[in-house]
């Protein structure tokens, strides 16, 4: 076998084992995965960590992931998980309080609530959206100076 | 055994999926700098990445970000591809690994990863580069199995990909995936935390709740495209009749769930299934066939 037929020998199958790889020891990571996505069995309720605007209009409504810090949906519900699971509610909701204080179509709103909400996902869309239990890890102040 | 390819094949698959990796790259330029700043509570370290004990200093998330853009287009242009094919495959898996360590991993940019770097450590600049240019000695290179093999190791990783996301789905829940609410729950779990997180959602995966009979024949078929992944390696008819089926389920993804795949459902993804020399030669002759008439009008 010349070196050029061992190279692609040698490549292709790294690259096959490596993407195969996690399938047998399970464990999902980047760029070797599992593509977990879709695959574990989901209950009808749906545990949502989110961030809560509460409107003195009382349009109460979700913060929505530009105000949380990231223009990607998972980052924003994965940045306030992992900030409840690590007892940074506080921190993360002062935070979020400070940019929406300065953006003008907030300005109905009072105060954050960073929270868990359990949801009944089809009824959801047969019109129940309200949550089946709560929990609030963090309550802050949306800061409003002179400008308000 | 390994078909040959011609070296524009694989050349022209260099430049078009380099492109749109170094295009994805300045796209999401917010994205790479958006980490600086995250908590380091947030670091979860994936990949290449989980040889860092804490998160780089922004200095180097910057320098990495700019050595990726420089390599990309060195990479696109074929010029000391010696160095900068494995030098963008690399930053580039670095870049995303880094980005994906910060508690969400985004599994739409696995293929488009692993596809730069087969194409980083083939011979993929032996034409339309500035090296070919350099090199020139009046002959094309010629049509070998040197230009094949890593066309067809990106094609056998793409249907790997997809009959992994088969495989897990079968190992988590079995046959239970396709006769059950499984794929109703997703649809609905999925919109749900999107319209509570202040996001757009699928209008239709909410319309389509309703109706919940459609799920399991839509699961089975979903199942099914992904577990017959790899018969697209064995004719390119069946690669091609594969290609549509596997794209028409990103396209449901899309509409049902909001997730927008962006690498398959742009067609990258697929391309290496394809002479697409073939289609840069017809869409030469497309221009010159307009240049000409336009000329005659003149």
């Amino acid at each position: 076998m010349n070196g050029e037929r061992l190279w692609a020998a040698l490549v292709s199958t790294l690259v096959l084992g490596a993407v195969a790889w996690p399938a047998v020891h399970g464990r999902d990571s980047f760029p070797l995965s599992t593509y977990p996505m879709f695959s574990k069995p989901k209950s009808a309720t749906a545990e949502v960590y989110h961030v809560v605007a509460h409107s003195t209009e009382r349009r109460h409504r979700p913060v929505p992931p530009a105000l949380v810090g990231t223009d990607e949906i998972m980052q924003a519900f994965q940045t306030i998980k992992i900030a409840i699971r690590s007892g940074e509610s506080d921190p993360l909701c002062a935070e979020i309080a400070a940019r929406v204080a300065r953006r003008p179509e907030y300005v109905d709103i009072d105060r954050l609530e960073v929270r868990i909400d359990t949801f009944d996902t089809v009824g959801y869309f047969s019109g129940d959206r309200r949550p089946q239990a709560s929990e609030v890890f963090a309550v802050c102040s949306v800061p409003r100076g002179d400008a308000r | 055994m390994i078909d040959p390819a011609p070296a524009v094949r694989l050349a022209w698959l260099r430049v078009v999926i380099g492109a749109y990796a170094l295009v994805y790259t300045l796209v999401r330029l917010p994205a790479w700098f958006g980490v600086l700043r995250y908590r380091p509570t947030q670091f979860h370290p994936v990949g290449p990445i989980t040889l860092l004990d804490q998160p780089w200093p922004d200095a180097v998330v910057v320098g990495l970000v700019f050595a990726t853009v420089a390599l990309g287009v060195a990479f696109c242009l074929g010029w000391r591809f010696r160095w900068t094919g494995p030098g963008f495959a690399a930053a580039f898996m670095i870049l995303l690994s880094y980005r994906n360590s910060w508690g969400m991993i985004f599994h739409t940019e696995n293929l488009m990863v692993f596809h730069v770097l087969v194409l980083g450590l083939g011979r993929s600049a032996d034409a339309v580069s500035l090296d070919a240019r350099v090199r020139r000695t009046g002959d094309e290179p010629e049509v070998h199995w040197r230009y094949g093999w890593p066309i067809r190791l990106m094609c056998a990783v793409t249907v790997l990909v997809y009959l992994l996301a088969g495989i897990a789905k079968l190992k988590h829940a079995g046959l239970a995936w396709v006769t059950s609410d499984a794929l109703l729950n997703f649809v609905a779990y999925d919109n749900v935390r999107k319209l509570e997180l202040g996001a757009g959602h699928a209008w239709l995966g909410g319309f389509l709740l309703t109706y919940d009979e459609l799920f399991p024949p839509l699961a089975a078929l979903s199942l099914g495209i992904e577990l017959g992944a790899p018969l697209a390696l064995l004719h390119p008819r069946i690669a091609r009749v594969w290609v549509i089926l596997i794209w028409s389920f990103h396209v449901g993804v899309l509409l049902v769930m909001y997730i927008f795949f962006h690498y398959p459902l742009l067609g990258f993804a697929f391309l290496p299934f394809f002479a697409i020399e073939e289609a840069v030669d017809r869409m030469r002759a497309w221009i010159a066939a307009r240049r000409s008439a336009s000329v005659r009008v003149a």
